[in-house]
């Protein structure tokens, strides 16, 4: 192996890492989010504006922010604040709950993007 | 007039076909992803022949090499083809570049690796421009090109295997020809 070749592997090797850094997580980018409160759906809102929305569940309110095409859940009623620890959520199907409140939020990505299935 | 060269171009065409067709045979986990020992030939015939002895040869497979596996015109000769002429366009500038900067050189593991992580990605412009234009596909390039950089070294060391041999076997200009 001479050092030219060392040298081409090395390259390569940081290229196809820049790839993974690059390519290998979710890209589908969501454009809306939908609110669900005890199985029924409140909702569907843009993730363009930012702002703050406020959702009753069953044992209070739950704040939920909007910011730069991101959304999370601000503050919840709850005791063990799982849904506020989820953080922010940017990824069509991605999803948070607080359950003791049943309240929900499901990213939706853009349907003209998203495949069911691929098959060869 | 056949010349000489034609006749090696033709031997040696005819080896990466068999190769070709051979592999062609294999089940593949992903498509696009195959070792890609027929151009061990490629690198062989680059190394010592030249840059455009090579390009004849690499041609010649990839047409006759869809012929005889009937995949001519269908979406994967377009792929294949794409990828010849990218991973033979790479080797050209691997060639340049060993003529230029000779205290750098690549053997056929480097250069088999350039042409390998090329053919891929003139591959996969092909499958993403033309036939899947999703941006799922994307997900699929690194470990594609993963699968390509693995490839590249063992075909690479392959053709430097055969290499060492044939210049065994070319060198000594008497006596008899003993096996390795």
């Amino acid at each position: 192996m001479t050092r030219g070749d060392l040298l081409a592997v090395a390259v390569a090797g940081a290229l196809v890492g820049t790839l993974y850094a690059r390519y290998w997580q979710p890209s589908i980018a969501a454009d809306s989010f939908e609110v669900r409160s005890g199985g029924e759906r409140l909702g569907r809102y843009s993730l363009t504006s930012n702002q703050l929305l406020t959702v009753n569940g069953r044992i209070g309110e739950a704040v939920l922010e909007v910011k730069d095409g991101r959304v999370r859940f601000r503050s919840a009623p709850c005791r063990n604040q799982v849904c506020v620890h989820s953080g922010w959520l940017a990824h069509s199907g991605d999803v948070a709950a607080c359950l003791p409140s049943r309240i929900s939020i499901r990213l939706l990505g853009d349907s003209r993007n998203a495949l069911d299935g691929l098959s060869y | 007039m056949i010349s000489r060269e034609d006749r090696l171009i033709a031997g040696y065409a005819a080896l990466a076909i068999v190769i070709h067709v051979l592999e062609a045979g294999f089940p593949s986990p992903v498509p696009g992803v195959k070792p890609g020992l027929a151009n061990a030939v490629t690198l062989i015939v680059l190394l010592r022949h030249g840059w455009r002895m090579a390009l004849w040869v690499a041609g010649l497979r990839v047409l006759a090499g869809s012929l005889l596996i009937g995949s001519f015109l269908a979406p994967g000769f377009w792929l294949s083809l794409a990828g010849a002429t990218a991973s033979i366009a790479a080797l050209g500038l691997g060639w340049t570049w060993n003529r230029y900067l000779r205290w750098l050189p690549m053997s056929a593991l480097g250069l088999s690796v350039i042409a390998a992580l090329s053919h891929m990605a003139g591959q996969f412009a092909v499958a993403y421009s033309v036939f899947v234009p999703h941006p799922g596909l994307l997900h699929l390039l690194p470990p594609l090109m993963t699968a390509a950089l693995a490839f590249g070294v063992v075909t690479g060391a392959v053709a430097n295997g055969i290499l060492r041999r044939l210049e065994r076997l070319s060198a000594p200009p008497d006596g008899p020809i003993l096996g390795p």
